[in-house]
């Protein structure tokens, strides 16, 4: 610090903090989690997903296509296609802490990289909505969603919260 | 992507090491930093945004420390600024959901909060930032000018995910001078195959042995199946924690640096205080450098010196995750630790040899329970059941568990102890030729590493046990 006045480095420092308390708070705002009841997001989000031709799993169904046991999350909602020809899907869980995550997430990435080689070549249509797969953590919330329609659902989720 | 995941080990790792080898020296650390702004970028995409925030902010905030080392009152005004904003980081990412959680028990009506995941590492570039600013204000280190050379500091790949916590003055040198050689490279690959093999074949394994117990009901638990399941988990931590150290250092070293150990065979401890000297290594290290010395250490009263030493754990317990479990397990550490200390430490020494090791294996058992429980309900259920007041003594579960891992419990307790390098030595020095035992050595760990990859290509998912 020269002659009272304060020095580059200090000046950058304090923009720099500004910077990573802005981050923050923008993190927060966009990709904040929500401490509301899985039950009160389930209730917004079904009208929508009920309205498609997908139908509600069970657990059995969760474990089978993500190799994840429902009772280790708070709550688990997962809609899939009637037919296998369809690589629809949409999967919200809420996690009972954030270790839970990382695992939730590869349990995606596994189930994306198994469907797209079933459909392969056959079905090319299923295999480009799988390559656009929609995936978002907010906070303890998880969604992914194989959809035509997975932007609009991601917003019921984005909204719900 | 973690360093037990086959797109790390057959694809980053491989074109980071050709990359750094064929780079000119002055390039390496530019080449390493990209890779490891990468790497953290691969996993926290969102996060890396803030990993160079901080690191951009500690690197000013540095240089601004050392602007002002003539002026006490205004480096320390400095260093205060910079460890605050640290700290502060790091107690809001890991902590404010805790606290708001806590304080919604009290209210009638909740207050209504916005979570955040935990930054993949950040407790340990936190902690390394810190360090560096406070050893630059101590004149322990000189300042680091170079960006892209503090900047691999705090975010170097080998060690950002689950450390070591590497202090600046153990790295001030290594980052504009080191040697990188195929010798060392060598030395490395071996390191980080023993710490693959550890993770992948002994703590997986065991993990899932302590899943087991953990999945059943504490009431229905007998005191022998309790007890598997915390050595079991005693062990599993053990290796996953040292797998993942020796991972580190086995990269660090592949890339020309060296860290110092972080476990010194820590089950062979007879005391607490002597177990502690040997577990995680760097960050005891760090609380005793950067909280302990500075709040006096054992300087003062006994009082004194007890207050601080309680500090020190309660923040301890904290570090590893925000939950009462956790406080309570910093809790009953910091208090064998001041009762060694003070109360029957010297009576311990006189002791036969296997009383003091029941007594430290007991006593570290118990301290796991509260670690690995859920809440502290289940912790006290879980240490009645291991006094048989849960399902009895003895069950057909326990005896199934003992008789289907015993094997498993073998290998671990050997690796845990210095049998199992000294029995790796012998094996490798088995022949006088030099050609021989080089053969030798490279067929043992290219076996080690295609069975440690067998092992993760069954297992989908392969996390470190906690998000730091």
């Amino acid at each position: 610090m020269r002659d009272g006045r304060p020095g580059i480095a200090q000046i950058l420092k304090y923009i720099l903090a500004l910077l990573a308390a802005a981050y923050i708070v923008f993190l927060l705002i966009f990709a904040g989690g929500s401490t509301r009841a899985f039950e009160d997001v389930k209730a917004d989000m079904s009208p929508v997903l009920e309205a498609s031709d997908m139908v509600e799993r069970d657990g059995q169904a969760l474990k089978r296509s993500f190799g994840l046991n429902s009772r280790d999350y708070s709550g688990v909602m997962y809609y899939s296609a009637s037919s296998a020809l369809s690589a629809e899907e949409v999967l919200v869980i809420r996690v009972n802490s954030t270790d839970q995550i990382d695992r939730v997430l590869e349990a995606v990435k596994a189930r994306i990289l198994q469907r797209t080689g079933e459909y392969g070549d056959y079905l090319p249509e299923q295999t480009e909505l799988l390559e656009h797969a929609v995936q978002s953590v907010r906070g303890k919330y998880i969604f992914f969603a194989v959809s035509a329609d997975a932007a609009r659902y991601r917003t019921a989720f984005d909204e719900s919260l | 992507m973690l360093f037990n995941s086959i797109s790390f080990l057959f694809l980053f790792l491989p074109v980071a090491v050709i990359v750094y080898y064929i780079a000119p020296d002055r390039a390496k650390n530019g080449v390493m930093l990209a890779a490891s702004i990468l790497f953290y970028a691969w996993g926290e995409p969102v996060y890396v945004v803030l990993l160079v925030l901080s690191v951009l902010l500690n690197y000013f905030a540095g240089r601004d420390i050392g602007a002002k080392l003539e002026d006490p009152r205004r480096a320390r005004l400095a260093v205060a600024f910079g460890v605050a904003a640290n700290v502060a980081i790091l107690a809001f990412f890991k902590y404010y959901g805790f606290l708001i959680s806590q304080i919604n028990l009290l209210l009638p009506e909740e207050i209504p909060y916005r979570e955040l995941s935990v930054p993949l590492g950040l407790s340990i570039f936190t902690l390394q930032e810190i360090s560096y600013l406070v050893d630059v204000y101590r004149g322990k280190a000189q300042v680091q000018k170079n960006p892209v050379n503090f900047a691999l500091y705090a975010a170097m790949f080998p060690q950002i995910l689950a450390g070591p916590v590497v202090r600046y003055s153990d790295m001030e040198r290594q980052l504009e001078k080191r040697s990188v050689t195929a010798r060392k490279a060598g030395q490395g690959a071996m390191l980080f195959i023993t710490g693959l093999a550890k993770k992948a074949i002994l703590a997986n394994s065991l993990g899932k042995v302590f899943e087991q117990v953990a999945a059943m009901p504490t009431g229905s638990i007998s005191a022998l199946t309790a007890w598997i399941g915390c050595f079991s988990f005693a062990l599993q931590i053990y290796f996953e924690f040292s797998g993942w150290s020796d991972m580190a250092r086995g990269l660090a070293r592949m890339f020309g640096f060296e860290f110092r150990k972080n476990f010194e065979h820590p089950y062979i401890s007879r005391s607490i205080t002597e177990f502690w000297r040997r577990w995680n290594i760097s960050l005891v290290t760090w609380f005793r450098e950067y909280v302990y010395l500075p709040m006096g250490g054992n300087r003062g009263t006994v009082s004194r010196n007890i207050f601080n030493m309680m500090v020190v754990w309660i923040l301890t317990g904290m570090w590893h995750g925000a939950s009462w479990n956790f406080i309570v397990w910093g809790v009953y550490c910091g208090i064998i630790l001041v009762m060694e200390k003070y109360v029957w430490g010297e009576s311990l020494d006189h002791l036969p040899g296997p009383v003091r090791r029941i007594y430290f294996i007991v006593l570290t058992l118990v301290g796991w329970v509260f670690f690995f429980s859920p809440s502290l309900g289940y912790s006290l259920r879980y240490l009645t059941a291991m006094i048989g007041a849960g399902a009895g003594f003895v069950d057909g579960e326990g005896g199934f568990l003992l008789l289907t891992h015993w094997l498993l419990y073998l290998a671990a307790a050997a690796a845990a102890t210095p049998l199992a390098k000294a029995f790796a030595g012998q094996i490798m020095g088995i022949s006088g030729n030099l050609r021989v035992r080089t053969a030798v050595t490279v067929t043992l760990y290219i076996g080690i590493f295609l069975v440690s990859a067998a092992f993760l290509v069954t297992d989908t998912y392969n996390p470190f046990l906690f998000r730091f």
